[in-house]
């Protein structure tokens, strides 16, 4: 009674399981767990082959005969199963060749011993001679399979090998049983009974393996983090790469012409004409305009800026030295209460930078005046910067043209708002979320 | 390339009786090297002692030239300009060094400041400027904008007090830094302390002298305590 209860609580927890991985496959496509259900399947309809009273089906000879023809066959097509389940939960394919070779001789034989077993059956040969015809030539070479784990060490080979020793150490014990049975029909051991050693140690080897496919997942995931970890290394790497040959090369050739257009004027005995004069200082003029651009490019690329300070502390020291030899006196305000670590974007910065350098350079050109201040404030999440002059305001609606709009779209592409109006000179504030 | 007899040049500049101080260059980029070769070449103040494309020349001829000031660019082929910073100014403690870098890269200026440099330069700068800051570090004055300045806080930070060893800043020191790190460029600063332009310069030469002795003790700490 007690080796029928085993039987049942094996076909239940196969059943679950079995509908478990198939879930898995659902969920996660991934062919081992397919192959997985479908060994389990397969190993449920086996037990209810190998013993049919248990389910109550020996009082229906026609049932038990079908289900004997299918014993055997069902036998070899759950090691075809668990053949290709360990093929594609090894990944034999890419780890081993040569391990995959054994496995699809293996699955070939298992295959073909699976057909001969059922069409003997079918035609009345005489019952499980194919079967233990099959299993002698498939011993060795089964032997040769646990052997060539051990040899080629695969991820994940030990879980396979362990799984291996364990069903062979079962299905010896379940043998040596089913002799005694088949001996003594009415000895100590009844036919479900003889079942019962390798029922247990497939039962672990469920148990090992589902830990086994989870191990994997959790490692696969962890692989992936390290892929994306070393993606965004490389890319990290690459910009400073971009960064450094923008500060050799470029940075170096715009010094050059820098220097070069500055000593045609210095050397003496040189004596340029006042319009040559003019030609060089443009050249250097320029010159010293990429430069300062590229810095700003440069700056708004590395990380380490990215703090609401050190963007602040940029535009005051662009403030001072623009405004170092010039009569307008330039004054600036922080707002005190920023937090230390408010971050802006690169982008943000950028745009925030070059409109108030814009906003800076028209008080210099334009306005008039003799006083800009700039002023830095947070408040609400929204980060404002204000310039302002004491000049002749706006003239017409419109003095910038061109430049006015340019800061307009530098606001809209970071999600910000733009404004300027009069009030004993121009006022130009703009505010971003943070 | 580069390596000109010196001793006629400092005999020929002693006989007319004029300090011509002697300036090498370190320089890769051969058009910029021959630009500031003019620049100094042209100078009334300066002469050039030579100057070298990498860092290893450069170590093989500046100890016999002995020059007042090396400019010396940071990114070199081969070894840096701060490593080469660090081993002619153990040797030479008298000799200036300002670092040419072609942007302010904070950590880069910092660190050969650490090894021993007095100044640093933009090298689009353009040479009027690059004469002036001359100039300014041979009469004993350093720049230092405001990132290195929180840097130099923080180096002197995480030294701590418990070394006896380590210099520790003179209160105006102190403020000197304090405002250099707000944000305030040194004219600012001369302003806020009501001091001179010159005097916070010299100030600022002492801060980078013990910034260098300490990085030294702490490098002998690092050694001692391991």
């Amino acid at each position: 009674m007690s080796s029928t209860m085993v039987i049942l609580f094996f076909e239940s927890v196969g059943i679950f399981m079995c509908l478990y991985f198939l879930l898995q496959f659902i969920i996660l496509r991934k062919s081992e767990y397919l192959y997985y259900s479908i060994y389990l399947l397969l190993l449920v309809l086996y037990y209810m082959c190998a013993t049919p009273e248990v389910f109550s089906f020996n009082n229906n000879p026609s049932i038990v005969a079908t289900l004997e023809i299918l014993k055997r066959p069902i036998q070899f097509l759950i090691s075809v199963f668990y053949t290709l389940f360990i093929i594609h939960y090894l990944n034999l394919e890419k780890q081993s060749r040569p391990l995959y070779r054994i496995f699809r001789i293996l699955l070939a034989l298992y295959l073909v011993f699976s057909f001969i077993c059922l069409f003997a059956n079918i035609f009345k040969l005489p019952y499980d001679t194919a079967y233990y015809l099959g299993s002698m030539v498939l011993f060795p070479v089964q032997l040769y399979m646990v052997t060539a784990l051990f040899k080629y060490k695969v991820p994940y080979g030990k879980f396979v090998i362990w799984g291996s020793i364990n069903v062979i150490i079962g299905s010896i014990f379940t043998l040596l049983l089913g002799i005694q049975n088949a001996k003594y029909p009415t000895g100590f051991v009844s036919n479900a009974g003889s079942y019962i050693p390798v029922i247990i140690c497939i039962l672990t080897d469920i148990f090992l393996f589902t830990i086994a496919l989870q191990r994997k997942i959790a490692d696969n995931e962890k692989s992936l983090i390290n892929v994306a970890l070393a993606r965004q290394q490389a890319i990290a790497n690459e910009r400073e790469r971009i960064i450094a040959d923008l500060h050799d090369d470029v940075g170096g050739g715009l010094s050059s012409i820098r220097m070069w257009s500055d000593l045609m004027v210095l050397k003496e005995g040189n004596n340029p004409t006042i319009e040559e004069a003019g030609f060089a200082s443009k050249i250097s003029a320029t010159a010293k305009d990429i430069s300062q651009r590229m810095n700003t490019i440069i700056w708004s690329l590395n990380t380490e800026n990215d703090t609401v300070q050190n963007f602040a502390e940029y535009v005051r020291q662009h403030g001072v030295n623009f405004f170092e030899n010039s009569t307008i006196l330039f004054q600036y305000y922080l707002d005190a209460h920023i937090p230390k670590d408010l971050t802006l974007s690169g982008r943000q910065r950028k745009n925030l930078f070059l409109i108030a350098k814009e906003s800076l350079h028209n008080i210099l050109k334009h306005s008039g005046g003799n006083m800009a201040e700039v002023s830095i404030d947070y408040n609400n999440q929204y980060l404002s910067l204000t310039i302002k002059d004491n000049g002749m305001g706006l003239q017409n609606g419109n003095t910038f043209g061109n430049g006015l709009k340019n800061m307009q779209k530098r606001m809209s592409e970071i999600k910000g708002s733009f404004d300027i109006h009069s009030n004993n000179g121009t006022v130009i504030q703009v505010s971003v979320p943070l | 390339m580069g390596y000109l007899p010196i001793q006629p040049l400092k005999y020929f500049c002693n006989r007319m009786s004029i300090e011509k101080k002697i300036i090498c260059i370190v320089e890769d980029k051969s058009d910029l090297r021959e630009a500031m070769n003019m620049m100094i070449q042209m100078s009334k103040e300066y002469a050039l002692g030579g100057s070298y494309a990498n860092a290893e020349e450069a170590m093989k001829y500046i100890p016999a030239i002995k020059p007042d000031v090396v400019l010396m660019d940071i990114n070199l082929p081969g070894a840096s300009g701060i490593s080469c910073v660090n081993a002619l100014k153990t040797m030479f403690p008298q000799m200036l060094f300002m670092m040419c870098t072609a942007y302010e890269d904070n950590e880069k200026i910092f660190d050969s400041l650490k090894a021993g440099a007095s100044g640093y330069i933009l090298k689009t700068e353009g040479p009027q400027k690059i004469l002036e800051a001359l100039e300014d570090i041979i009469a004993g004055g350093s720049p230092m904008s405001s990132s290195i300045a929180r840097k130099v806080v923080a180096s002197f930070n995480s030294m701590g007090t418990e070394n006896s060893m380590v210099e520790a800043l003179s209160d105006r020191e102190k403020e000197v830094l304090e405002h250099l790190a707000k944000g305030l460029i040194g004219k600012e600063v001369a302003d806020a302390l009501n001091i001179s332009w010159g005097t916070v310069r010299k100030h600022v030469q002492n801060i980078y002298k013990k910034l260098q002795v300490n990085t030294r003790v702490e490098a002998v700490n690092l050694y001692l305590n391991r």
